[in-house]
């Protein structure tokens, strides 16, 4: 979890949640290099349309921003994978507390469409010894420590 | 609901011609309710993005919650294609379309 301390903002991880972090990182990375079907709910989710009704207007946001967007998830995905990495616990720089921010969003959006959740999934605790639950465990568990880290951020 | 500021109308002046008069109607920037997103998330970035306050940022994510959809900003398109951009990088569903 997120803990503040002053300025300093810090993250708490035993070792089974780093490396679980660094596995969902690492799947995640893969989602971006991976061939994309057209019409993957996913990648729809991670790389939205711009305008619903206008292709022209849909046509000139993408050539303005996909390739911006990807770099961005990129780089952002790769910061945070190097801190848990490093297994440091320093505290975080504004960077790389803004990188855990939109990670942490973008890893619960992967999980959360592959597994086609809805508002009502929830309304109740998965069991994570459950193999068929165990994905939505972990898109629980990043949706408390992404709230941890809400918590103690100053917008 | 936010309400949108009136804008006023461009004139151009073309040689020759009569002056004319283009009304320039703003974009109108939509976040979308999606069931992943946490709450608390969505009025952060509304604040950090936008500068709203706890207050109103707190106003717009109900509203999106609830109704499904709300409008977050408005202006040129330009700036209505870097919201969106900003609010794609931060994991929400935003459109922009003209206002009518």
């Amino acid at each position: 979890m997120f803990r503040r301390r002053g300025r300093q903002i810090r993250v708490a991880l035993s070792r089974e949640d780093t490396e679980l972090l660094q596995q969902v990182v690492r799947e995640y990375l893969d989602l971006l290099d991976a061939d994309r079907e057209p019409g993957d709910p996913v990648i729809a989710r991670l790389y939205p349309s711009a305008s619903l009704d206008d292709p022209a207007v849909e046509a000139a946001y993408r050539e303005l921003a996909t390739s911006d967007l990807d770099q961005h998830k990129r780089e952002t995905a790769r910061r945070v994978l190097e801190y848990l990495e490093a297994g440091e616990r320093r505290p975080l720089t504004g960077e790389e507390q803004e990188a855990w921010l939109v990670l942490l969003t973008d890893l619960r959006l992967a999980i959360g469409v592959g597994l086609g959740v809805t508002e009502e999934t929830f309304q109740t605790v998965p069991n994570p010894h459950d193999p068929a639950q165990w994905r939505l465990a972990v898109l629980d568990y990043l949706g408390v420590l992404q709230d941890s880290l809400v918590a103690v951020l100053e917008p | 609901m936010t309400s949108v500021a009136p804008t006023k109308p461009e004139t151009i002046d073309l040689p020759g011609q009569e002056s004319v008069t283009e009304p320039q109607l703003p974009w109108l920037v939509i976040v979308w309710n999606d069931p992943i997103n946490l709450m608390s998330y969505v009025v952060y970035v509304f604040q950090k993005l936008f500068g709203y306050s706890k207050e109103k940022a707190t106003k717009l994510m109900l509203d999106v919650h609830h109704r499904g959809r709300a409008v977050v900003s408005s202006g040129p398109r330009e700036k209505a294609e870097m919201d969106v951009y900003r609010l794609h990088a931060h994991g929400l569903w935003a459109t922009m379309t003209k206002d009518t």
